[in-house]
């Protein structure tokens, strides 16, 4: 199973990329048109069936990238994905031509109540079971590939068996799925639950990130949540720059869904997550300029 | 044990987290209290968003209330499966109809969400107030403007 479904990277290497809100079009047009964007993630349940809003048709039309992002299929559901949510991740990813479809690695609802919200799932043998059943089902209904992205964790379940780590890489490896790498995610489950989020990244399988979220959270009584609602923590940046330089140059996209900024402080985050990937990339440079430097030298005295 | 067995265990567990988290379920065995209470709240907050975004006059009218109003509603009325937040709004201000007399504003917000909900035809009464809706369109009579 694992290698049949691996993906290259769909996505620009290096590529910076935005979360598409209605209350975002203009500064996205607008970052577009100068060059500045490289691709765009659309939300399946914030459109109607197959239907992009004109504005991400034309980004679409513009050789944008258009990345369909889902937020309720719910795979880390006991019940399998439902077959009408999957056929409108499908009709959407056709409309947009998308590269590539991305959801959670969570569940939003149990058979009676919805909650509106991406729960995390048990880190245990037993869910990895369930999840790559799930996966299995939502792959063969798509088109293209699913990538799976690292929910965030306001708690955890008593069962968990496995690590952070451990459990995100068997579950690519049995699913052999894309990864879809929430940095700021990764971060808040580090601080909530105290383990290093740089072992972690570590652990994961780095040729199978297709590409990286970033946003922002807030503190709630001790604990981190990841709001959507609040400029990305400082931490968070340092993590994408250790990362980039742990994986190397993965697109990054920044998402924002509530308590949108004027487009100045957007742009200027977007500048910030830029700079910081761009900063890894000198970093890198230098590294190797003085490794080269470094075995110059000593085949000389050789 | 199999999958369909490993399936039923979870969504018994699955149900137990989303009854605590989203209705008035007891906390689930082994679970740290404090963290599911800030998810709790995360959740609340997020489905009030909502309601507001949908129904800004209801929200305007309850005012200094609407806090209590919804936590009386989130006591009752557990989130839709469907998950649309129009049906939570459709819910939350029948609620409300239910137990006080809605000034013009949020009545013609009513028939709205009753009309968004595939209804052809509405009459609504609240207190003094007749609010009729349809083809997409609203029309008051006599409704009080407060």
């Amino acid at each position: 199973m694992s290698g049949e479904r691996i993906a290259t990277r769909p996505l620009p290497a290096g590529a910076l990329g935005a979360g598409w809100r209605p209350a975002l079009a203009w500064a996205i047009e607008q970052r577009a048109r100068r060059g500045e964007l490289d691709f765009v993630e659309l939300v399946c349940e914030s459109v109607p069936p197959g239907t992009p809003p004109r504005a991400v048709a034309a980004l679409r039309d513009r050789g944008i990238p258009v990345v369909v992002h889902g937020t309720g299929l719910s795979l880390g559901s006991a019940e399998p994905p439902e077959d009408e949510r999957l056929e409108r991740l499908r009709a959407l990813a056709d409309a947009c031509g998308s590269p590539l479809v991305s959801e959670h690695i969570a569940f939003v609802r149990s058979h009676e109540h919805e909650t509106g919200h991406l729960l995390p799932v048990p880190r245990t043998r037993a869910m990895l079971d369930v999840l790559a059943d799930n996966v299995r089902r939502a792959q063969d209904a798509l088109a293209v590939p699913l990538a799976l992205e690292n929910g965030a964790s306001l708690f955890r379940w008593p069962e968990d068996e496995l690590s952070w780590g451990d459990f995100h890489a068997e579950l690519l490896d049995r699913t052999g799925a894309p990864l879809l790498l929430d940095l700021a995610n990764l971060w808040a489950d580090a601080v909530n639950e105290r383990f290093d989020p740089d072992a972690a990244l570590a652990s994961l399988p780095h040729g199978r990130i297709a590409y990286v979220h970033v946003a922002g959270g807030a503190w709630r009584r001790g604990f981190f949540a990841d709001t959507h609602a609040h400029a990305v923590h400082e931490d968070v940046l340092a993590l994408l720059q250790r990362a980039q330089r742990q994986v190397g140059d993965v697109p990054v996209l920044l998402e924002r869904d509530d308590r949108f900024p004027a487009a100045a402080e957007w742009n200027a985050e977007l500048d910030a997550i830029a700079a910081v990937c761009r900063g890894a990339e000198r970093g890198d440079a230098r590294r190797r300029e003085r490794s080269r430097e470094a075995s110059v030298a000593a085949e000389g005295v050789r | 044990m199999t999958l369909a067995a490993t399936r039923a265990e979870l969504a018994a567990r699955q149900a137990e987290v989303v009854r605590h988290l989203s209705a008035a379920g007891p906390l689930p065995v082994g679970f740290a209290p404090g963290s599911l209470a800030v998810a709790k709240d995360v959740l609340a907050g997020k489905r009030r968003r909502q309601l507001v975004q949908h129904l800004p006059a209801l929200a305007a009218a309850l005012g200094s209330e609407l806090d209590a109003w919804l936590a009386r509603f989130f006591a009752a009325v557990p989130p839709r499966a469907d998950g649309e937040g129009a049906q939570d709004a459709l819910a939350f201000v029948r609620f409300v109809r239910r137990l006080t007399v809605l000034p013009r504003a949020a009545l013609r917000e009513a028939a709205r969400c009753e009309l968004a909900s595939g209804r052809h035809l509405v009459l609504l009464r609240s207190g003094h107030g007749v609010v009729l809706g349809c083809f997409g369109c609203v029309w008051g009579f006599g409704v009080s403007g407060r």
